[in-house]
């Protein structure tokens, strides 16, 4: 089996995106250029950022909802605490990202709290948490929107040579956090109490750990991606992050990893983050109506969710034979 | 052994927490009193605030003067925020008028499923001024007072065909949400102004819901598909500080003084706008007269309540284009230049 190109659902994915791009190069010949591919893993940015955090919490076999809230909520304490000037004049400083991060981080230590003692499911208490960051971030702004300059929309615009900074911030923690999954044993951790709870417990693994790891560094994700977010469109609106866990895990379903738990990685996640903003843009380019692009993210994520019991079914039998057969 | 026996009593717990935080979400903001009764505090009435949403910088504008005249009117107002769900915002108003409030004023998330509103405020006898969102049916309406969603972005338009002069122009229409009246109508009136002017093609049109990133997104696509556009029509000023960083990206400014700039023209008249005016960046804003909207619903109410039938049941206050040569003498009729 070594050796042999393995057909996994990366694979499928990096494929899917060849089609997708050509489909629309064929319809829009300027779709396919090098500052429209760079422009489109802009956009992907927020969302691959926070898609590499959700798969940590997936692997779990937990969900987090409160990711656009928590993006809300961490760049707008952030903001308020660490800029100057007025509501709609407003100069932000460097700062801002260690801030940022600190209350992403706190909020996703919450939510692991709140499911660890509680001890119940993570849909129910991020749909609260959900509410509850949200709620806190509009009693600061007061549903006002904050315009902004300074530090942090020079940062997000800057480039580095040919591509942009963010960009190659997406692309150092992805690799990062695969690395840490794939050969640091606090990552293997996470795979394991996903993917078998009660020989994760029978070993002496802890859940709880894994969980504050995990919905941590989601956290953590969620407020980079607000950052990356709030400094290209130059504002915080009340409605930011409204739709956001949609996007983010309908990424990461479609990059291949399990809602079951304990199987996929971060490339996936990646990948599908890119795919859903290459349809976007492309709907975009074609001028076609953005409803469409909402049929189209709602069907890729229920064939996905169709797929993973049978690949899963799959690569089970595989490793059976493989095991047999060594 | 699994402690089974905890998790029905938290789960109840966390259920009525959940229910009290949602239903406390749903009633007053800070600077509104709520007191029992229909009388309020002495000598004056209490009117019931019906608001489709509150997370909306144009919604927090028609606040500060709903606050502010009610004020000088001696009027108590309550408000409620449906949280953009027409059902929510229907049960509000009914518990408005099982309150007897003096009156009720409504921004309505759904302007079909407003009608039941409408019939049940006459019903109990109760003054109803809508406003900001026309109803799809105001035969029966008490009041309706809001902006002219059409004739602002035919103001817009209008724009865009007098200081091109017949220059070739390559323009993305960004759209608000497109199950909304002034969205449609916002969209609409800027097509018709524009649809005379052999000089200038709508090169891309793009829905974004009121949402500042999509407006970004469609900003940025419409760049990569025309390098050569020079228009940017947005109905609403929120979308203006993320076009601004799009054009500085590909090199294009906005700059009115600048001979090569790309036009810009928006639609509320609200603080972004007045900025982006003042700093030379926006061709025209269209400023809709919310002081005078929300003065006029609350006058209506109040006459309502004293059984005085107001002289007109629809009025459509027209918007005020104003540019950065004419802010000077506009500058006070301009809500959002206030302040």
């Amino acid at each position: 089996m070594k050796g042999k190109l393995q057909i996994n659902s990366s694979t499928v994915l990096v494929l899917f995106l060849v089609v997708v791009v050509i489909g629309f190069y064929l319809a829009q010949p300027t779709f396919l250029s090098f500052s429209n591919m760079n422009n489109i893993l802009i956009q992907a940015a927020a969302a691959a950022i926070a898609a590499v955090g959700m798969t940590f919490v997936v692997l779990l076999a937990d969900i987090d909802l409160s990711v656009g809230s928590i993006m809300s909520l961490s760049t707008v304490v952030a903001v308020s605490l660490t800029s100057t000037g007025s509501q709609f004049d407003t100069t932000t400083s460097v700062w801002v990202v260690p801030v940022a991060l600190l209350v992403g981080v706190l909020c996703g230590l919450a939510n692991a709290f709140l499911i660890n003692r509680l001890k119940l499911n993570s849909l129910i208490v991020t749909l609260g948490t959900t509410s509850v960051f949200l709620g806190a971030a509009l009693t600061i702004t007061q549903a006002g929107t904050l315009v902004l300059s300074g530090a942090l929309t020079d940062l997000v615009a800057l480039r580095v040579g040919a591509v942009n900074l963010v960009v190659l911030v997406v692309l150092v923690l992805a690799a990062a956090a695969g690395l840490f999954l794939k050969y640091r044993p606090n990552g293997r951790l996470i795979y394991a109490v996903g993917g078998d709870l009660r020989s994760a417990h029978e070993s002496g693994l802890s859940q709880a750990k894994a969980r504050y790891l995990g919905f941590g560094f989601l956290g953590a994700c969620s407020a980079i991606a607000g950052l990356i977010t709030v400094g290209q469109v130059s504002t915080i609106e009340a409605n930011l992050g409204a739709d956001f866990a949609f996007t983010v895990i309908t990424a990461v379903v479609i990059g291949g990893t399990s809602l079951f738990g304990g199987r996929g990685g971060v490339l996936g996640s990646v990948l599908g983050a890119v795919l859903l903003a290459t349809i976007g843009s492309g709907l975009n380019a074609i001028n076609a109506s953005p409803y469409v692009y909402d049929v189209v993210r709602g069907t890729i994520l229920i064939l996905a969710v169709l797929a993973d019991p049978i690949i899963s079914r799959v690569t089970s039998r595989r490793a059976l034979l493989a095991a047999r057969h060594a | 052994m699994k402690p089974t026996h905890l998790h029905l009593p938290i789960g109840v717990a966390v259920a009525v927490l959940a229910l009290t935080a949602s239903a406390c979400g749903t009633t007053a903001s800070p600077g509104s009193s709520s007191s029992g009764g229909s009388g309020g505090t002495s000598g004056t009435i209490k009117v019931g605030v019906a608001f489709d949403k509150m997370d909306d910088s144009f919604r927090v504008g028609e606040k500060k003067y709903l606050d502010q005249y009610a004020k000088q009117m001696g009027i108590d107002l309550v408000y409620q925020d449906a949280q953009s769900d027409a059902q929510k915002q229907s049960s509000q108003v009914q518990s408005f008028i099982s309150q007897k409030v003096a009156g009720i004023i409504e921004i309505p998330w759904d302007t079909q499923a407003v009608a039941a509103d409408i019939s049940a405020a006459k019903a109990a006898n109760i003054p109803l001024a809508i406003m900001d969102q026309q109803p799809s049916d105001t035969s029966s309406v008490y009041f309706y007072v809001g902006g002219d969603p059409s004739s602002d972005g035919k103001m817009a338009g209008d724009y865009l065909v007098k200081s091109a002069a017949g220059k070739p122009i390559k323009v993305l229409e960004l759209q608000g949400s497109l199950n909304n009246v002034n969205g449609i109508e916002r969209s609409k009136g800027f097509e018709d102004a524009v649809a005379s002017a052999s000089n200038i093609s709508i090169v891309a049109k793009a829905p974004t819901d009121w949402k500042a990133d999509k407006a970004l997104a469609a900003t940025q696509n419409a760049l990569q598909s025309n390098p050569d556009l020079n228009a940017v029509y947005a109905p609403w000023t929120g979308a203006l500080p993320g076009i601004y960083s799009s054009l500085k990206a590909a090199g294009k400014t906005a700059a009115v003084a600048d001979p090569n700039h790309v036009y810009t023209m928006s639609i509320n008249g609200d603080q972004i706008g007045c900025k982006y005016v003042t700093s030379g960046d926006l061709g025209v804003d269209v400023a809709t007269p919310v002081e005078e909207m929300a003065k006029q619903a609350l006058q209506a109410v109040k006459d309502g309540a004293a059984g005085k039938a107001p002289v007109q049941n629809v009025v459509e206050l027209p918007g005020l284009a104003y540019t950065p040569a004419d802010l000077a003498e506009n500058r006070s009729k301009v809500w959002g230049c206030q302040g």
